[in-house]
């Protein structure tokens, strides 16, 4: 009781210190209109065409006179194995990339921040975070030639070993696997730059102790950087939760193929074939909010979690 | 794959601006058709334009020899709106144009068969009948009499709505192109039958025909991703060897009515055919996931013996295979025929779109005048384009004669022809390689420009293989279903289209036996294929019915 009446007391007169502060910030807070006027016109405003998910919609009548469905189209996504497929699809490719974009960036920062040649360094970072710059169009064309059963460098690599020549592209068995290691490449660059700053904020004297303490390097890594560095890790994985039913949309367009649907196919690519391909935008719309809405669920235990856990808040 | 890519971010521009649909707002921005004093008339339209069209200095789709010319001569001002420089945006800005209630331009083309349909319900295109009974010139109804199936994706309630834009007919129909020095070094003959293809297989995969000592050639290029039939590396004449359709397409069945290539019995011989091939080599280990543009590699690199492609690839791709491999020589052939001496194609359609009129349109006559002239050109009795359709752009005058070698034009030449609204210069279906025949078969000179710059500056490998597709006309397989998708297709033609290239890539693929072929009509039965088939055979009841 008495320690929350002085935590009030406190704020209180923190708050009476920042008033004079804040005055003639407005122009500042000013600064910030445009970009709230672009969010609005150009995220929530498009948000009114989610009504199309529940009528039949018509180009030219628009969603104001176009018929109302109701729950019909949903209906029918539950109703063919084709759509539960996809959605299974999306989520262990999805569930697949959160693993292991969290957990190979941050091998690779722990690594790293042991190498003490700054030249070094530098050099593997950038090189690992160059191929974030190139897109999923180029590299799908870059990759169906290196991973080609005949001539391709991976499997002239593992020819030396006696493998036989492995069709990464058009076995079931290989194609996530491909997805999801093609994208680690790609994107961990990023991540492990994030683990990295992370990594130079943690206290010296931690480790001073610790060494004094008479802890090894491993030691070290299990009581001192990995906690440190756990707020981070819960931060990235909670906003990777956001992204659980993105499965990479110009990735799996890029490399899929009629020989890999049934393990391949996520739901964007569903969609983009159902609605731009097939016209049917009622439908398509549907199945974007079904995966709209989980995502919003899931960010929202995202952020529970990251609160409980790591203390982590963004309002 | 570019374009698909562009296709979803301008669908999210396009989702944005949905909410502009209720509004219902006329705005002017687009000028209507007006007749101004001196008896001129302005027509507006919008037009695909793409990166590679070709202007003299200072001149643009407004301002041209043949708007130049339609001006002074038929008292027509064009005025080009707007233009996208490829078919899906300049359908997204129509679609968007619909939506948002803006007004249309007086006359443009539309090929997307969704979008023909939503135009026409919307009420606010024009129907064609009267305007074509009035004022359409005696060639153009003969034309038109001549290829009534040409209306089909334009026709609702048994009201033509639209005038066709022809394809070249035959013009994307596919023959063989074979590796004539590969031939010629096994000692081999071009093939007459499916057998005869497969025995030049053997030898290509098997004896070494490039001569570097390793067995790393294969008989035949196949685009198979989007379908067995197809615009280039196309396979659909294996499967016209051994039946009457071809996958993908719809055609008649025994009974007059349309059927689904894909699920009727004949496939299964050549899906087990093609299961054959690819055990034996024959085809790319990768043909499973290779489109049309990757497709051609093996054979660009020298890898592949044959390719099934249309006479245009003299130019594209044939042209890359000679660069990169010295020596080589690659000549065109007819399809080969199966056990029965059956042979078939994969047709191109008729039309490669329609023109599209708003109902405020008021000058038709002036429409079917502009586009009689056109035709007049090639027919080759035009009074205006003697020698050609633009002097000092696809022809110059020396001494009074015309003279048509590129070198010889100042600034090189220039075809006038993608000015005229039709993008090119206009075509009637097979009239086109009728004419390449002659040409090929007799030696004749060619007599003007059209004959010059659209048939001999192609060379002489491509008026041998347009001259082989014309011979093989009769073995043409039309998709005869051009209307808009059905509402069974647009539920779940994306999940049967799905399940049949599976299904294909499988038994190829020796993954799956080939009875699942029979399983996968069954499927495509019950999964919506008979409600399909249903709709699509009430379709084409509706606009046989129309005049």
């Amino acid at each position: 009781m008495q320690s929350a009446v002085n935590v009030k007391k406190q704020t209180a007169t923190l708050e009476v210190q920042k008033t004079p502060k804040r005055r003639g910030t407005w122009q500042l807070h000013a600064m910030l209109l445009p970009a709230l006027a672009i969010v609005f016109i150009f995220q929530y405003i498009p948000m009114f065409g989610l009504v199309m998910a529940f009528q039949d919609y018509e180009p030219w009548l628009g969603f104001l006179h176009s018929p109302w469905v109701g729950f019909e189209h949903f209906k029918t996504m539950f109703e063919y194995e084709d759509a539960r497929q996809v959605i299974w699809n999306t989520l262990v490719i999805s569930t697949l990339k959160i693993i292991f974009n969290l957990g190979v960036p941050l091998t690779f920062a722990l690594l790293l921040n042991e190498v003490y040649m700054m030249k070094f360094k530098r050099t593997v970072q950038t090189i690992v975070y160059l191929p974030h710059f190139l897109s999923w169009v180029i590299l799908g064309g870059i990759l169906i030639d290196m991973l080609s059963p005949e001539g391709g460098i991976v499997n002239r690599f593992l020819s030396l070993f006696g493998v036989q020549p492995i069709f990464f592209l058009g076995d079931n068995d290989w194609f996530r696997t491909v997805v999801v290691v093609t994208d680690i490449w790609k994107e961990c660059g990023f991540n492990t730059i994030v683990f990295l700053a992370a990594l130079t904020s943690i206290n010296p004297s931690l480790y001073e102790a610790a060494i004094v303490d008479g802890a090894n390097r491993w030691q070290q890594t299990i009581y001192i950087t990995l906690p440190s560095m756990l707020p981070i890790i819960i931060v990235v994985g909670t906003l990777s939760l956001g992204n659980i039913l993105n499965a990479g949309f110009d990735q799996i367009l890029n490399l899929y193929n009629p020989l890999v649907y049934k393990t391949g196919d996520i739901i964007d690519t569903y969609v983009y074939r159902v609605g731009l391909l097939n016209g049917d935008f009622s439908y398509a719309t549907a199945v974007g909010l079904f995966k709209s809405i989980i995502s919003f669920i899931l960010v929202v235990i995202g952020y529970r979690l990251a609160y409980k856990y790591a203390n982590y808040k963004i309002f | 794959m570019l374009k698909k890519v562009f296709a979803t971010l301008t669908a999210t521009v396009l989702a944005a601006s949905m909410l502009a649909g209720c509004t219902d707002n006329e705005s002017a921005s687009s000028g209507g058709s007006s007749e101004s004093k001196d008896g001129k008339v302005t027509i507006t339209t919008v037009r695909t334009l793409k990166d590679d069209t070709k202007f003299r200095d200072g001149e643009d789709l407004n301002n041209n020899p043949i708007t130049r010319w339609s001006e002074k001569e038929l008292g027509i001002k064009w005025k080009t709106l707007w233009t996208a420089p490829n078919d899906e945006q300049y359908h997204n800005k129509i679609r968007l144009a619909l939506s948002s209630g803006q007004k249309l331009p007086d006359v443009f083309k539309v090929s997307d068969g969704q979008l023909i349909n939503d135009l026409i319900r919307s009420g606010k295109v024009m129907s064609v009948d009267e305007a074509i009974e009035k004022y359409a010139s005696p060639r153009l109804k003969k034309i038109y009499e001549q290829f009534p199936e040409a209306f089909y994706p334009a026709t609702v309630d048994g009201k033509r709505y639209g005038i066709p834009r022809f394809s070249g007919g035959n013009g994307s129909d596919s023959l063989l192109w074979i590796r004539k020095d590969w031939l010629d070094k096994l000692g081999l003959q071009p093939p007459k039958t499916i057998e005869d293809l497969e025995k030049i297989m053997d030898a290509f995969v098997n004896k070494d025909p490039d001569g570097n000592g390793k067995k790393d050639t294969i008989g035949l290029t196949l685009a198979s991703k989007n379908g067995l039939a197809t615009w280039l590396a196309d396979g659909s004449f294996i499967f016209g060897a051994y039946g009457d359709y071809v996958p993908g397409s719809w055609s008649k069945g025994e009974d007059g009515s349309l059927v689904y290539g894909s699920v009727q019995p004949s496939m299964k011989k050549a899906l087990e055919k093609l299961n054959e091939w690819y055990k034996k080599g024959c085809l790319d280990k990768e043909v499973g996931i290779l489109d049309e543009q990757t497709a051609i590699e093996s054979f660009v690199a020298g890898k592949s013996g044959i390719i099934s492609a249309p006479p245009w690839a003299a130019g594209w791709p044939i042209t890359d295979a000679l660069k990169n491999n010295p020596g080589a020589v690659v000549e065109p052939y007819p399809l080969p025929s199966g056990p029965g001496g059956k042979i078939g194609r994969r047709g191109e359609g008729l039309v490669t779109g329609m023109f599209l009129f708003s109902k405020d349109f008021k000058h038709m006559d002036k429409f079917f005048q502009y586009l009689d002239e056109a035709y007049a050109y090639v027919y080759n009795d035009s009074k205006y384009f003697k020698y050609g359709l633009a002097e000092g752009y696809d022809y110059v005058l020396k001494d009074g004669k015309p003279v048509y070698d590129d070198k010889q034009i100042p600034g090189g030449r220039i075809d006038p022809g993608a000015y005229f609204i039709t993008e090119a210069i206009p075509t009637v279906p097979y009239m086109l390689y009728d004419l390449v025949e002659e040409l090929y078969t007799t030696k004749r000179q060619p007599k003007n420009a059209y004959e010059y710059t659209r048939i001999v500056a192609l060379g002489e490998s491509f008026m041998k293989a347009a001259t082989i597709v014309n011979e093989q006309n009769q073995y043409r397989i039309e998709n005869e279903f051009t209307g808009p998708p059905t509402k069974t297709m647009q539920k779940r033609g994306e999940f049967l289209t799905k399940m049949e290239r599976e299904t294909f890539a499988n038994i190829i693929y020796g993954r799956a036996p080939l009875s699942a072929f029979d399983e996968f009509v069954k499927k495509w039965e019950e999964s919506g294929g008979k409600e399909i088939t249903k709709e699509v055979n009430e379709w084409y009841q509706s606009v046989k019915k129309a005049k």
